[in-house]
């Protein structure tokens, strides 16, 4: 998974050089999302909470 | 070369910097990252995606705002860590670099970058929009961004696998 992440990244990267502005914000938006998604489930996991 | 590209260049070219250190820390002294430090390098990495932006589309208020979603982002894990580890008993993570263990330093790295976007919204002025002619400085920082980025690839597959981590 934080393999994946940063493939998108390096997808988004690719597309900047692209000029593909709009792709590469929806990239960023994505990865953000599931790195957020990933800090939780971190959080939740060290912590043994439920949220 | 315009002084917001001059700062955007120099912006990446550190947070590079900063992984690069963590690759070295990471391969000469045997500190395999955790979760938390890998998802601070996808913050630095997300920071400088909006510097890369005002690189190749011109300076504008949007990509600020990405940058600042990145520090935003970064800086909360790393206040994690320094939360979970800064319990009196715990110890820390890693050999502490100058008085200061790496997640401390990553947190900093966030404060400033939040205070650099402040810094280009001071200079920022209204471009004409369209597609910016990319001088061989950008297209080098460019491709130096790439390969730390295709770094953390190879470097992440490797420790964590296809797993979360």
């Amino acid at each position: 998974m934080m393999a994946a992440l940063f493939f998108l990244l390096f997808l988004m990267v690719l597309f900047v050089m692209m000029g593909r502005r709009n792709v590469a914000i929806f990239l960023f938006l994505i990865n953000l999302g599931l790195s957020i998604a990933m800090t939780m489930h971190h959080v939740t996991e060290t912590l043994d909470i439920n949220l | 070369m315009k002084l917001s590209n001059a700062i955007n260049s120099l912006w990446i070219l550190i947070y590079c910097s900063i992984i690069a250190a963590a690759f070295g820390v990471q391969i000469f002294a045997h500190e395999e990252p955790c979760p938390l430090c890998y998802l601070q390098r996808i913050g630095m990495i997300l920071v400088s995606t909006g510097a890369l932006l005002n690189l190749h589309f011109g300076l504008r208020n949007s990509h600020l705002a990405l940058s600042l979603l990145g520090a935003l982002f970064g800086g909360s894990v790393a206040l994690r860590q320094i939360a979970i580890h800064a319990c009196p008993g715990s110890s820390t993570f890693g050999e502490p670099i100058w008085g200061l263990s790496l997640y401390s330093w990553s947190f900093l790295t966030f404060i400033a970058s939040i205070f650099m976007v402040i810094l280009l919204l001071l200079v920022y002025q209204k471009e004409k929009k369209g597609f910016t002619e990319i001088g061989a400085g950008t297209k080098f920082v460019t491709l130096i961004f790439l390969f730390v980025v295709a770094a953390n690839v190879v470097s992440a597959l490797l420790t964590c696998g296809l797993g979360a981590c």
